[in-house]
Parts: structure tokens; sequence; C-alpha cells
């Protein structure tokens, strides 16, 4: 029987007009905004008034090397640290109890649905100058920046997104195998030593890469608590805001590229989707012993997370923070006088940005399932890039990209296409993913039942595919409500985002504002969260689940 | 009634569906029958409509439909996997074609609870399909292509995923379902027995083209030629007078006044029968027998043996 599914596999290998025209246009949307303002971004690096020239990178690997060096033992630190922190909440997750799991996911899940600075701005309430603990409590004046402030506060805020990314590789060790190695007499420690963990060895390898280039692309929290620790992220960023030298700025970002290329090699050679299903039923059962370490580190882990939110709600509503704990609401009223129009424009990009990631990823997966292994492949590779490339790279090349145009493109519709853009890898292999459980049969039957191509459309596929297109809009739309690296050098005065506002305010050390910010853009996101999850439960839902029949 | 006109499909280079002329009467079952890759999903796809032949014409009640697609078609499929929709309950499955037609939902309600009830499902209506057995689902399916009254019903491989012992039950089920609606069915299968056992007529296909058509007992007892020999039922070669035949081993018969003597070489119990071995100047000849009429022979002794040639 595979071997006529394979004939008619050849023989939808014709292109109708149709499928034509879509692969002319997702093509030329790829070129645009992808392939033209990445590349843009690699040319002005080499170029001095429009001469070739390799001043950039002579000065970046002689004046520059502290900076280098400097940058990446920051990352492999991070990264050394994050993983086994991940490590031990994901045993705890995948293994542990039932009980509590939700809520170390969801504190998981709260930073990975706030900017990565978030933390910083925490940190700082605490032990800053002005820090509630080392100022007004102990009333010492201790110096919080530098190294190790970095190093903790990217810690903390990437671990949710590792911790997430290991479970996942974790969870998808086969059952079967756990259980195989309990039978021949394994202790389920020696078997989680010597199966489940070498089996998530390359879902770890990658966590472990995507922690490196997060923390390497990470501009915020060295800008914030870095002093005059400064990286590559923080001084590229500096360089163009600052200098305007926007060479130097370009070769900082390539050579913050080399490793976000690593991961993409890596993800190309066996990395998969990070869609987590926890509820699966486990064998293999830890001794409480063992369980102990992981557990105490995933509270611990989680109860931070908490108090990282709660601090920042706590500074939204009090009045000025470490000198007036008065209640107030002046901080909220601030956003809505001065800031809501960014609130909205932020709103209506990320609501523009998933909606739009959706359609395009699922012609774009539509059309993939047609294609040869190599020009999927190549369009997987491109899609990927402005996810895993530094953000601040993608938002210097769509700087560079569309502002020298002769005609001026709304600044709303340059943010929301980076949002898009960013975000479409994920959408896509979501769209992949729910497009490979229709199977071809189920098409036929409706065509045989006396459907049309829109019969499929309505009936088939979007009812099937709505739970992937849902959990990619989410993803898209949560990541572009706090995104800053790529929109920073988009935003005009005249047309800023709120994670921009948020960014600003911290920087300008009003927490108050800052804190009714960040506050703010965490409610959105988990309402409009909650809100998806709510829209299409009920019996929809469970056929999904288990479409396989 | 269902007309196949030197129908030619090729996939690139490879000719799936060689000059097919092939023809359906009213209200019979035929099954093609064949290994893999000979044709006959093809085949049943170009009924259906998903495939549009290369060559040639299919034509239904004296109507050419070859180029008409598969919803526009008075053809339905009872898919290999059924192909129910997931997200839909078991009415849902069956009524979905009435609902394409533009039928009220309490009249398609009605429709599929009817239809439920004819293949012995009634009550399942709100049921999730998730939920039901492989015999259940096959059902399912059934009604779902039975409920728009299809002028051909094709069924392709349909008890393949089925156990051995619900396969013996669908069978008979699927045939006395056929028998009570009188819907002309072509049935795609590459299991010979079932072959047999459900079809008014059998088209054995081989390489894509189409080898012979006839009653059970015709290919079975005439077959046209030795693939078809060989692959219904069980066959040795067998040299005779200086020519090669292919015998079955229920063509050798053991008896007292047998015209052909051999030296038995094994005999071998297989429950309702049992197998010789003879040995014949030098050629091995089986025999299947009734174990509980077969004679008593030592092992090595010499027996007498007729052989019936001449088929039906």
């Amino acid at each position: 029987m595979s071997f006529i599914m394979k004939m008619s596999a050849v023989r939808k290998k014709a292109l109708t007009p149709a499928e034509a025209l879509l692969w002319a246009f997702a093509a030329a949307l790829l070129a645009a905004f992808v392939v033209w303002p990445v590349g843009s971004v690699l040319a002005e690096s080499f170029m001095k008034n429009g001469q070739f020239s390799l001043r950039a990178y002579e000065g970046l690997f002689t004046k520059n090397v502290r900076l280098v060096l400097d940058s990446f033992a920051l990352a492999l630190s991070v990264a050394a640290l994050s993983v086994p922190v991940s490590a031990a909440v994901a045993l705890r997750l995948v293994y542990g109890p039932n009980r509590g799991r939700s809520v170390i996911v969801a504190a998981l899940a709260l930073s990975t649905i706030s900017p990565p600075f978030l933390c910083s701005m925490a940190y700082l309430m605490l032990f800053g100058k002005r820090g509630l603990i080392t100022w007004r409590l102990l009333g010492m004046s201790w110096n919080p920046y530098g190294f190790h402030g970095v190093l903790m506060m990217e810690v903390l805020s990437l671990t949710g997104l590792t911790s997430l990314l290991v479970a996942a590789s974790l969870d998808r060790v086969d059952g079967e195998v756990e259980r195989a190695s309990l039978d021949l007499g394994a202790s389920p420690l020696a078997t989680l030593m010597r199966v489940s963990l070498p089996l998530a060895l390359p879902g770890i390898g990658a966590a472990a890469l995507v922690v490196f280039v997060r923390s390497l692309s990470d501009f915020g929290t060295p800008l914030f608590v870095g002093g005059r620790f400064q990286v590559l992220a923080s001084r590229a960023y500096n360089t163009l805001i600052g200098v305007g030298d926007f060479q130097l700025a370009c070769a900082m970002n390539v050579l913050l590229l080399i490793p976000a290329l690593a991961v993409l090699f890596v993800r190309s050679s066996g990395g998969k989707s990070t869609a987590l299903g926890l509820a699966r039923r486990r064998t293999l059962r830890l001794p409480p012993l063992a369980m102990a370490v992981p557990s105490a580190v995933a509270w611990t882990f989680a109860v931070m997370q908490f108090l990282v939110y709660g601090l920042i709600f706590l500074g939204s509503v009090t009045r000025t923070w470490g000198v007036d704990f008065t209640p107030t609401s002046r901080h909220l009223a601030g956003i809505l006088d001065f800031r809501a129009e960014s609130v909205v424009r932020s709103l209506a990009c990320s609501l523009a940005a998933g909606l739009g990631g959706c359609l395009l990823a699922s012609v774009l997966a539509f059309l993939l399932a047609r294609a040869p292994r190599c020009v999927r492949r190549c369009v997987q590779v491109v899609a990927d890039l402005p996810y895993l490339i530094p953000g601040t790279f993608f938002g210097v090349g769509y700087l560079l990209a569309f502002t020298r145009l002769p005609f001026e493109l709304a600044t709303g519709f340059v943010i929301g296409a980076s949002c898009l853009f960013r975000q479409l890898s994920p959408v896509l292999r979501a769209a992949e993913a729910g497009l490979a459980q229709v199977e071809d049969s189920l098409w036929s039957a409706v065509r045989d039942l006396g459907g049309g191509p829109l019969r499929v459309l309505r009936d088939l596929l979007l009812p099937l595919l709505y739970p992937f297109l849902r959990l990619g809009f989410l993803n898209t739309f949560s990541a572009a409500m706090t995104t800053t690296g790529p929109v920073i050098f988009l935003v005009s005065p005249y047309a800023r985002v709120a994670s921009i506002e948020l960014f600003e305010a911290i920087n300008e050390g009003d927490f108050g504002g800052a804190s009714a910010m960040g506050s703010l853009l965490v409610v959105i996101v988990a309402c409009v969260n909650g809100l998806a999850w709510r829209l299409g439960r009920g019996r929809k839902e469970d056929g999904v689940s288990d479409a396989r029949i | 009634m269902l007309v196949f006109e030197n129908v030619t499909v090729r996939y690139g280079s490879f000719t799936a569906l060689k000059d097919l002329t092939l023809e359906l009467r009213h209200g019979e079952l035929m099954t093609l029958l064949g290994p893999s890759g000979c044709g006959k999903t093809t085949t049943l796809r170009v009924a259906g409509g998903f495939i549009v032949p290369d060559e040639g014409r299919v034509l239904l009640e004296g109507r050419d439909i070859t180029a008409l697609p598969p919803e526009k078609r008075p053809t339905s499929t009872v898919f290999q996997n059924y192909a129910l929709f997931p997200h839909m309950s078991v009415g849902e499955n069956v009524a979905y074609g009435l609902r394409v037609r533009g039928v009220p939902r309490a009249q398609r309600q009605r429709r599929a609870e009817e239809e439920l009830e004819r293949v012995g499902l009634s009550g399942y209506a709100s049921a999730r399909v998730q939920d039901l057995s492989g015999g259940q689902q096959q059902r399912v399916a059934l009604a779902r292509s039975l409920i728009l009254g299809p002028a051909v019903l094709l069924l392709d491989e349909p008890l393949s995923s089925l156990d051995a012992r619900l396969r013996l039950r669908m069978r008979a089920e699927i045939r006395e379902l056929q028998k009570r609606v009188g819907i002309t069915t072509l049935y795609v299968t590459h299991d010979q027995e079932e072959a047999l056992s459900i079809s008014d007529r059998v088209t054995v296909m081989h390489d894509g083209r189409l080898v012979q058509t006839g009653t059970p007992r015709e290919v079975y007892f005439s077959p046209a030629d030795d693939f078809v020999r060989d692959f219904i039922g069980d066959s040795f070669p067998y040299t005779l007078d200086g020519r090669r035949i292919l015998l079955r081993p229920d063509q050798v018969v053991p008896n007292a006044d047998g015209p052909f003597i051999g030296r038995l070489l094994s005999r071998e119990f297989l429950g309702a029968s049992s197998q010789w071995l003879i040995d014949c100047q030098g050629q091995t000849l089986r025999a299947l027998l009734p174990s509980r009429s077969e004679p008593e022979a030592a092992v090595g002794s010499e027996v007498r043996f007729s052989l019936i040639l001449n088929e039906e």
C-alpha cells in the first residue's frame, strides 16, 4: 500500500496555477521580510561610506576583544547555571506528582510571556540604590551592578523557557523504553540516568544553545544591571542609539549571529517542536529521596518567579517604590492618560502579527507538504532564521531595509511585520504538525461525499488545524506584546509600543510607571491566552487530542 | 452499468493501469483481486474520481463520467482506514453528505439514525468516533457512504485493519447488507479467500492488467493462466506427459484403483484436512484429504491415486 501512496504523492507534484501563485506570493514575502533585512545587516557591516571595509571587524578583534570575551563568558555562565536548574525543574514536572504541577508550569509560563528585563527591575527594586532590602531594611549601600547581577537576572528570566524545553524533550522519551528498562531489572534511578536522560540529551543540548543565544542577544538586562559591565548586545544598542555607527553595530550583531546559526544547525538535525503534553501517565516513579532536590529547586524557582511578579504588581499600586508605600492608582492612570495609544498600537500590531502569521504559516505548510524535501528544508531554514538570530539583529535589519525606501511605510506596519516574521518559525511548525494529522483519505472522503474544495477547507482543515493555529497565534501574540529587541529601533517618538514604554521607564528609573506597564502587559497577555483557550473548548477539542483512530 | 473502457493510468514513467476494460453489472458485487501494486486500488480511485485516467473512458449507465470530480459522482467510497472525521460525532459523520447537500438538520438527523440502524448501530449517533471499535467504525463508514444512495459503492480493502475473527463477521455483514440494499459494489482486496467468498464475480489483476474476470468458481477451477492458478488457491508444478502444469492439492485423489502409483513420503495432520506428500517417478505431489475419511497408509508404502484433470 505504501507503494501506491508513494505513487499518488508523485502525482501531486505538478503545480496547479493556484499553487504556483501562492508559492510566488509566499516566496516574495519571505524574501522581502526575512532575506532582505538580514542581508542588509550583513552588507552594512562590510560597508563604510559606500565602500567595502573591514574596519568594524578589525575594531572588534583588536579594541573590543574584552567585550567579545565578556559576552561569551556571560552567555556560557548563564547556560551552565540555567541548564542544571532547568533539568531539575523538568524532572519535577515530568516525573513528579501531579499535584502542584500546574502551579510550577504557570510560574514558568509567566516568565516566557514577559520581557526578559522585568526580573532586572524587580532585582533593582529589592537590591538597587533605593532597594527595599539593601537600602530600606539594611540601610547599606551595596553595588548591585556588574557581572553577577546580569548573570543572576538572565538565569532567572531565561530558565523558565529552558525548563519547558527540557521538560518537553524528557516528555518525548518513549514510556515503553522506560518500562523495558525497569522490566530488565534497572532501578528507577538507573533507568533515568541510563535511558531517559541520554535519550533527552539532544533536547537538553538544544535548550542549552537556545539559552546561550538568548543571553548573547539580551541587551536589556546588561543595560539595566550591568553597570560598567557591558556585552556585545548592549554595546551594539548604545553604538546605534548613542553613536549612530551603523557599521560597527551591524558587525557586532553579525558576531552574535554565529552561535544562532549553530542552533539552526542543531535544530535541523533532529530538534523538534516543544509541545508539552504532560498529562500522560508515566510508569517510571522516582524514589522520594531522588525527587527531593528537583522538587526543592522547582519550588524555589517558582516562588522566586511569583515574588518577582508580586513585587512588580506592588510597585504598580504604591506611590514611590522604597520611599512611600501608600496605595495609589496614579501609575495606572498615567498609562491611560499618556500611554494608552502605545498600548493600543501594541495590541493592534500583535493581533495583526498573530493572525497574519497563522495565515502565512498555513499557506506555507500547505505548500511545503507537497514540495520536494530540499525546498522544504530551505523554506524552513529561512523561516527559522528570524526566530534564532538576536532580536536587535532583526530590528536593525528592518531599520536598514524599510526606512531607506523611496516611499514611507507606516511604523505600525513595519513593527507588525517584524513581529510576524520573527515568530513565524514556531507557527509554521505548529501548522505543519496540524496539517500532518489530516490524512489524505480525509480529504478524499469530503470530496467523495459531495463536498468541493471550499468544503474541505471549512469542514475539515479549519476545525482540525484550529487548535494548532491557536497555539501559533498565542505564541506570536505574546511575543509581539513583550518584544523589545526587534522593535526598539523601529519605533518613532510619534509611534511607540507598550514594551518600549516599559523599557524606557525602567531606563529612567521610573519603577512605578514601569511596574504599572509591566503588570498591564502581563495581564493583557494572560487574558488573551485565557480567552483563546476558552474559545473553542468543548467537543472539538476532544476530537483533536487523539485524532488518530 | 459501470464500465471502464481502455483505461490507462501513468504515474510518471510507471504505468499503474494498462488498457483496462471492465464492466460491472447492476447490483453485483465484484472484487478486484491481486497482489500489492497490481493496480486494483488505482482502478477504484479512477471509479471514485480521485484519479483522472490518462487514456480511456469511464461510463456510468452509459454516461461518460471520466472527468467528473469526486463530489459530483454518484459513487461513494469506504476508505481503507475509514477516514472518519475525527472532529465530528458518529451521527455528524454519517449525516455529512446530506449536510453538504443542504438537507435541513432535523431531516438529516432522522436519516442518519435510520442509516445507523441499518448497520446495527442505532443509538450511537452522539458517540465519538474514537470511542468505537474497529468493526463499529467500519459500519459508520458504510452508513456514511450509503446515506447518499450512491449508484456504486467502492470498498478499498475494508477489512484489512480488523482482526481475523472480526474480519469473517464483517465480511458476512457487508455481503448481507450489499444484497439487502442491492447496490452495485466494487470491492478491492488482496485476500483470495475473501474475494472468493464474498463476490458475484472476481476480477484478477496483475501488473496493471486485467488477467481474468469470472465467478469465484470459474477463476478457481478454470484459471486463465498460471498466475491466476498460483495466486488463487494452492498449487504446485507437475510434469505430465512431458507437459508442465500446475496442480492443486485437491486434484490429487488417493484411491485404491487409481491409475497412478507412488510412494507415500509423509502425512501431515492439519486439523480438518491432512496433507500427503507422494513421490511419483521422481516428482513430488501434494494431496489434501478430509481427515475423517483419510485412508490408512503407512509412510513409505505404495499408494495408488488418480488426478482430476478436467476442471469445470
